[in-house]
């Protein structure tokens, strides 16, 4: 039922497909010619003003014929190239084998017909042999681009979990997942998308646990979207959410493998973007968004302690400001006495209406983090404490804002950084101002209605056709011993409904009928 | 359509938004009245006081109070506005205070009618009689400018948790008006050299004051209500023992009893009604001025307890009867048990009492003499 | 039909639609209206009223057994012809939707009363217009999905109507039965009236998947309601004197108007704010089933929402024009009792008996 969608997917399809290729150049053809001079030729004219483009031109000892390697200098690693494929081609003697295939020291080898699969193999920084009256090239594995060390994962520290993140090549991303699932029913599909970018896209999932119209859904999304290029995770999932108008995050963005595996054991489906160093997790459901990989590497009264503080931390992130701001304007009598002095006092010499002091500190607040965020790290850190304590204290001082206000603000601030997942906290912020709007005009009865919207949204939304709002509503209770306390490990024994898996219980091949609302 | 729709519907919350706004009165523009007076002058008008705090940090006061003549709580509203700065607001009034003038009139509770018709006030302001001018009370100034709203109410409360008066609340009030088997009872102060809690008006079925308990009766009277809370302590208790001396009252005792169990039974034969109260008092020595042999006559010295305690609930009893009121709810028991009989005098329930015969009977357990023989 | 199946709602949230129908604006009412004609022994008529709507609403899942596949508009259209049914399904719109501009204005009308006396009335329907449109322009399921998680978070209610109990003065209640059984029986039909409700079993039968579990579901709705209900009562009666009850309109308000707690006062105004969402789950389906009525009529059925858009833009420019009060709506509901009791608890009884007539006669045929 959701009309967001509707019209966004519509106008998606009917667009006329745009022609990659620019109109005043000659078109490449499809196949190659026998000739490597031809070729070589047709490579230079389709590839001006690339000086980072290698054509070496030699001739191959093991079956004498005149032979053409290219590729790109920065992407494939030279090194490679010297020691394994031009030792081979140049200094080996010719073997009594006169047939077809060059035997070349390196494992990966593929053989390509069309110019298409060479341009795209010269720009995965692999290296295309031309030969002399072949109709195919041969293309070798060299890839050398530039990659980052395998590192701790910045925006999702954990105490317990692996101490790997990942990176921006996909098939390390992979890899590193495999490492944690190495199972034969861990299914990789692969997509290529952007017309310009063409970025790789891989889907990974279990193929007996996912569910299969899950995967339908978003194989479906994937292969419709148009666009230039996909720059990383978050472009793709905000091309592929169900509603692109909510304020929540409907996947998963995380950027560590130990938490992907976990997610994808669980009946989820994992999309890694090359070149980018995170994954997108679907389907999401509002509950998993407070769950960490900590939560399941301590024990657990510890766990369901601290999860259980992040869902008051969700409360006071959206509510706080609001009931402060309802209650000081519209409802003084609901607080008790004493408190209500100690605020009229400090209210007293704030020349400002309640909603405009706290929209005064929260942008400030937003300010401050956003510069600090962009910052170097050393001098991110003295901006906080500029903002948080000089600016604060002298606010207070100087009368523009009252200092219960400023622990208000404070308050919400910490409360909505306790949110694990840094999309949801974010929300949570947003979600923040309107409430205040509505708390300042109606008081309790506008929180009300604000928190009624909010539910009524949350309940209607859904990701990749799965209900958000799982295990809450529709509601599970079998499903609440991984929600707001984790129970010990060994009563888990189910995955969660939210995420429709095929086999209700976990290690065991045991279908379930399927989740249905 | 959809679209536009929606499209409409955000156009219609703005709407909303923007005329809405008539609601908003931030703190700082109220005048949060905390305490209100009710009295009469000598001539016989309807004068009412309020106490409002200040917030400025230059103002020495921690309050102000302010008087207006005026004919009802509403009407004195109107006239507090156009003498106090910020718009005034009764929904945090902790005290009442109402001068026994006003008392000695029959009817002044259609007064309160806009507190119960006004969802804004509250329900749980205190309210105190007050003996004596209530300008001195609203006007009192206590060194340490601590705000007396507060410091009456708390007064109140920590007295009625040491049995030495009721704790009247406006929705209390209210429940003891209407109700036709119980009279009001409310907490009583007076401003002598200092402000003090003297103990109890009751208050017939009209509201007029017909007599006031002090704090030991009060504690009586609590037990009767089954609304003892905690210890009720008994002092200056004076034993039938010949040790006079002059100086120091060498008869006495003191116990505080705690967990009392009140029965009341009730019984309706020959046209009245009996009620047969039946009090135990487990109690703790806490004071004896005399010397006694305690392990050897000990049933007689519980017995003496609760012949002088028994003597004191009945002296209590003959005073409600004398005034034909009931403050302590014996009305209830007859309509529980005896709804029939009940019903014909239900209206004169003050007289049917004071007509029926009630016994009271005490019994003590001794449940420690303290560390010394 | 295909929308039944595609929009099925579980047992819990059958109950709990069913449930939240039933509770909402009257219960604050309620311990007055008992009072007013039975006395202290009102809680009795709703055990009585309780009885009745249990066996009102079997008969009603009985009759829906007949044609387990769609809701009472296929079944008046089966058996008496298309006019009829037609004719019908324009009756239950008119009188779902008559229902939910009452309830809507009642709510409106409490929260201008007690929160938000200032603010002008049609602003405040509005704010009640906004979130009702989002949520009901969706399918029943979300709105199932709705009505069962409002239960689950104001389950905390139920605690709090004890709260007062502790000033409570069970004396008020005895004796039982004080005035004999005339004044119970004649207070029985206000304890029917906040049992309406149920009635919307006729509509949601099909859409329930575990159809043999129908009449287990709507017992226990009724008596989720009845205990409620009784909860509310009693509570009222012991906190309140008989003689000041009938005092206050609203005495369950009142009730929660003389709790408070160190850290918070006035529990009424977090109480009545939050009883927005109650009352949200009894106006809610019924706006669904007014629409659900019209959609049928036009025949188009995942068209709803536009109706609804008409429907309350009707609503808001009546409020526009007419300032509604409580003696009004008032009135409007005492009108439209009569029609309530006669949908909830004859016509299920007629169509019943109607029904097995024609059953014994198509046997008699068959032989």
């Amino acid at each position: 039922m959701n009309f967001f969608r509707k019209y966004n997917r519509t106008k998606n399809l009917h667009r006329p497909p745009i022609s990659s290729q620019n109109q005043q150049k000659t078109p490449l053809p499809t196949f190659i010619s026998k000739s490597v001079s031809e070729n070589i030729s047709m490579v230079h004219t389709h590839f001006t003003l690339a000086p980072d483009l290698i054509v070496k031109k030699m001739v191959i000892q093991q079956t004498g014929s005149h032979a053409a390697l290219v590729y790109m200098s920065g992407l494939a690693n030279q090194m490679v190239i010297n020691d394994y494929v031009l030792t081979s081609l140049l200094f080996k003697e010719e073997t009594k084998n006169k047939s077809e295939d060059l035997k070349v020291l390196l494992g990966h080898q593929q053989e390509a017909t069309t110019w298409f699969e060479i341009e795209n193999a010269i720009f995965q920084g692999n290296s295309v042999l031309f030969v002399e009256n072949h109709t195919n090239v041969f293309i070798f594995n060299t890839p050398g681009y530039p990659q980052r060390q395998v590192g701790d994962s910045q925006l999702e520290p954990s105490l317990r979990g692996s101490h790997e993140g990942f990176v921006e090549t996909g098939s390390q991303n992979i890899a590193m997942i495999r490492r944690h699932l190495p199972n034969l029913d861990l299914k990789i599909k692969e997509a290529t998308v952007g017309k310009r970018g063409k970025t790789k896209i891989s889907i990974l999932y279990l193929a007996d646990v996912a569910n299969p119209e899950v995967l339908q859904v978003l194989e479906k999304r994937i292969q419709e979207l148009d666009v230039d290029m996909i720059l990383n995770t978050g472009v793709l999932g905000e091309l592929i959410e169900d509603n692109p108008y909510s304020p929540l995050p409907q996947f998963i963005i995380t950027e560590r493998p130990d938490f992907a595996a976990l997610q994808i054991s669980l009946g989820r489906i994992v999309t890694v973007v090359d070149d980018s160093p995170s994954v997108l997790i679907g389907p999401a459901s509002f509950t998993s968004f407070f769950q960490n990989i900590d939560d399941y590497g301590s024990r657990w009264m510890v766990a369901s302690f601290i999860r259980l503080l992040r869902y008051v931390a969700f409360f006071i992130a959206v509510f706080l400001p609001s009931i402060y701001i309802a209650v000081i304007s519209l409802h003084i009598e609901v607080i008790p006495l004493k408190l209500l002095l100690s605020i009229g006092e400090s209210r007293d010499r704030v020349p400002f209406p309640p909603l405009l002091e706290a929209f005064f500190m929260e942008i400030t607040l937003e300010v401050l983090r956003e510069s600090g965020l962009r910052l170097p790290a050393p001098i991110g850190q003295s901006i906080g404490i500029v903002g948080g304590i000089v600016i604060g204290q002298a606010a207070v001082e100087a009368g523009i804002v009252s200092n219960i206000m400023v622990i208000i603000v404070a308050l919400t601030a910490i409360a909505s950084f306790i949110i694990p997942n840094y999309d949801m906290g974010s929300a949570l912020r947003i979600i923040r101002f309107p409430m205040m709007v509505v708390a300042s005009i109606f008081g309790f009865v506008g929180i009300t209605i604000g928190f009624m919207i909010f539910i009524g949204h949350f309940i209607a939304l859904e990701s990749l056709g799965t209900p958000y709002g799982s295990p809450l509503a529709p509601i599970r209770f079998s499903e609440w011993k991984d929600v707001f306390i984790r129970f010990p490990q060994r009563t888990l024994v189910n995955r969660p409904f939210s995420t429709r898996a095929t086999q209700l219980r976990r290690a065991k091949n045991n279908p379930s009928k399927g989740d249905k609302h | 359509m959809k679209r536009l729709s929606h499209i409409f519907l955000v156009y219609l919350f703005l709407i909303t938004m923007l005329s809405g706004c008539a609601e908003q009165l931030p703190l700082e523009d109220m005048t949060m009245q905390l305490m209100l007076g009710i009295d009469l002058s000598k001539d016989n008008n309807l004068i009412f006081y309020e106490t409002n705090p200040v917030f400025s940090k230059t103002s020495k006061k921690s309050s102000e109070t302010i008087e207006v003549k005026a004919t009802s709580i509403r009407d004195a509203r109107n006239k507090f506005d156009t003498k106090v700065k910020g718009f005034v607001n009764g929904s945090k009034i902790q005290v009442i205070l109402i001068g026994k003038k006003v008392l000695e009139h029959p009817d002044w509770f259609s007064l309160f009618d806009t507190i119960y018709r006004n969802p804004k006030f509250s329900l749980n302001s205190r309210v105190i009689a007050v003996d004596g001018p209530l300008s001195s009370i609203m006007y009192y100034q206590s060194e340490d400018n601590v705000l007396l709203p507060l410091h009456l109410k708390t007064l109140i409360d920590t007295n009625n948790r040491r049995n030495s008066t009721v704790q009247t609340t406006l929705h209390e009030l209210h429940r003891q008006i209407y109700e036709k088997g119980i009279t009001p009872s409310i907490s009583e102060i007076k401003d002598g050299t200092q402000l003090r809690l003297t103990g109890t008006s009751l208050l017939n079925h009209k509201g007029k004051h017909v007599h006031s308990f002090n704090i030991s009766e009060t504690a009586l009277l609590l037990i009767l209500q089954k609304e003892e809370r905690g210890e009720v302590s008994f002092t200056h208790f004076s034993l039938p023992i010949n040790n006079k001396n002059e100086l120091f009252h060498q008869d006495d005792i003191s116990f505080s009893a705690s967990n009392i169990k009140t029965k009341i039974k009730s019984a309706y034969h020959q046209n009245k009604f009996h009620f047969d109260i039946k009090i135990n008092m487990p109690i703790y020595l806490g004071e004896r001025m005399f010397p006694y042999n305690m392990s050897k006559n000990e049933k007689n010295f519980k017995k003496m307890v609760e012949e002088k305690l028994t003597k004191q609930f009945e002296d209590l009893i003959k005073i409600i009867q004398a005034k034909k009121i009931d403050p302590i709810g014996l009305g209830l028991y007859a309509r529980a048990h005896h709804y029939a009989e009940y019903k014909k005098v239900e209206d004169e329930w003050g007289k049917a009492l004071a007509t029926s015969t009630i016994n009271v009977s005490v019994k003590v357990d001794l449940i420690s003499t303290g560390n010394v023989k | 039909m295909n929308t039944y199946i595609k929009n099925e709602i579980t047992l819990m949230q059958f109950i709990l639609v069913i449930h939240g129908l039933q509770v909402g604006v009257g219960v604050l009412e309620l311990p007055r209206k008992l009072a007013e004609t039975a006395g202290t022994d009102g809680w009795i008529s709703i055990i009585l009223g309780w009885i009745l709507t249990t066996i009102a609403s079997l008969i009603i899942i009985q009759v829906m057994k007949k044609n387990p596949h769609g809701s009472i508009l296929e079944l008046v259209t089966q058996n008496f012809g298309k006019l009829i049914g037609k004719l019908v399904t324009i009756l239950f719109a008119l009188y779902f939707a008559a229902l939910s501009v009452i309830i809507l204005i009642r709510e409106s009308l409490f929260i201008q009363k007690w929160l938000l006396p200032q603010t002008a009335f049609p602003v405040l329907l509005l704010l009640l217009i906004i979130p009702s449109y989002l949520i009901v322009q969706h399918n029943i399921r979300v709105l199932a999905r709705y009505s069962e998680f409002i239960f689950y978070i104001s389950l905390w209610i139920f605690i709090v109507y004890l709260i007062p109990t502790k000033e409570a003065h069970l004396l008020n209640l005895l004796p039982v039965l004080k005035d004999g059984m005339k004044p119970i029986l004649q207070a029985v039909h206000s304890t029917l009236l906040s049992f309406i409700g149920f009635e919307a079993a006729f509509f949601l039968y099909p859409f329930l998947r575990q159809k043999q579990a129908a009449a287990l579901g709507i017992v226990v709705a009724n008596t989720l309601s009845m205990l409620l209900f009784l909860i509310v009562t009693i509570a009222a009666f012991s906190f309140f004197s008989p003689d000041e009850i009938t005092q206050f309109k609203e005495p369950v308000i009142n009730m929660f108007k003389v709790i408070e707690f160190q850290f918070i006062e006035r529990l009424e105004i977090i109480f009545l704010t939050y009883y927005i969402f109650v009352i949200s789950t009894t106006a809610l389906p019924l706006l669904f089933l007014t629409v659900f009525c019209t959609s049928k009529l036009t025949g188009r059925q995942d068209r709803h929402s536009r109706h609804l858009i008409w429907f309350f833009s009707a609503l808001f420019i009546y409020v526009l024009m007419s300032s509604p009060t409580f003696q009004q709506n008032s009135q409007w509901q005492g009108k439209i009792a009569n029609l309530s009791i006669f949908v909830a608890y004859l016509l299920p009884l007629f169509l019943w008996m109607f029904l097995w007539v024609k059953h014994l006669f198509q046997r008699r045929e068959l032989h």
